[in-house]
């Protein structure tokens, strides 16, 4: 739908940028998909069923998990990366569009990093 | 890439009637507009797009169904976005407005891993084998696809409202 996608026929850095978006988003989806895989084969392996009822989520203890190989850790890894996977898709985007002079697109992009920052700020204030 | 008032390319197999005709539908397209085309089809109607982009917001806050169910229709019937483009877009666009309702439901502690993740595993095998077979399904098997899917969910909603 956009111009670069239009144009990625006919402009070859159109179709670089396609291909760097498209590189962001499928090795972000492989990235959490390997990591999720791992995390749902260690709970098999641990005896952990999906219906357990999981613990909350706390960054702090990933790091300690990932070494001690729990379950926990991958999976909530993989869930961070699946989460930031779309919004980094736009952030190289917009570095696409800024590189290509493309202002309007450059516009586009940022306001749409805005809205997801400003839906996330909006719900955490409502929720203090 | 359609420009301006030169005549557009020929529609492609899946837009819908009327896609690729002459701009003279609409004489007064923006350049904006214009810029939002793509290899055989040209983008109409893009004020009654944000409309039902509105609509398939809110229907997906209050009602909790995809919305998609509202942005494919919108964006292939009404747009003239072939229906492939369509469906395409409307997964990236729900990518990314899901994001920000993950990032919430993360922090607050509402995303239980061990159902996650079996489920995000299912559907990233069912997403990747439906958009690589996409392309092979005759386009009348996925408008019949479509329509039953519409179908079903609004006979769930129905039993949920009267039920």
């Amino acid at each position: 739908m956009t111009r670069a996608v239009v144009d990625a026929g006919a402009d070859p850095s159109g179709t670089r940028l396609e291909q760097s978006i498209a590189r962001v988003l499928t090795s972000g989806s492989y990235a959490a998909i390997a990591l999720l895989a791992v995390g749902f084969a260690l709970m098999l392996a641990s005896g952990i069923g999906p219906l357990a009822g999981g613990p909350r989520f706390d960054p702090a203890a990933i790091p300690g998990d990932l070494l001690a190989l729990r379950p926990t850790g991958f999976l909530w890894l993989g869930l961070i990366v699946v989460v930031a996977t779309p919004a980094s898709r736009v952030l190289a985007a917009l570095i696409g569009y800024a590189r290509r002079g493309e202002r309007r697109m450059v516009t586009v992009a940022a306001l749409i990093l805005l809205v997801i920052a400003l839906s996330v700020v909006v719900a955490t204030r409502l929720e203090g | 890439m359609a420009r301006g008032r030169e005549p557009a390319p020929p529609a492609p197999e899946d837009a819908p009637a009327g896609a690729g005709e002459p701009a003279a539908v609409e004489p007064a397209a923006s350049s904006f507009q214009e810029t939002l085309s793509g290899p055989g089809y040209r983008i109409h109607r893009l004020g009654w797009g944000l409309v039902g982009s509105v609509v398939a917001g809110l229907a997906s806050a209050l009602l909790g169904i995809g919305g998609g169910l509202v942005k494919v229709p919108t964006m292939h019937v009404i747009m003239g976005v072939p229906l492939r483009v369509a469906t395409a877009t409307s997964n990236l666009m729900i990518g990314i407005t899901a994001s920000a309702s993950a990032i919430i439901y993360l922090i607050r502690g509402g995303i239980d891993p061990f159902v996650a993740a079996p489920t995000a595993i299912g559907v990233f095998i069912g997403a990747s084998v439906g958009s690589r077979t996409a392309h092979r399904i005759r386009l009348g098997v996925l408008r019949g696809l479509f329509v039953a899917i519409l179908l079903y969910t609004a006979w769930q909603m129905l039993q949920r409202a009267f039920g």
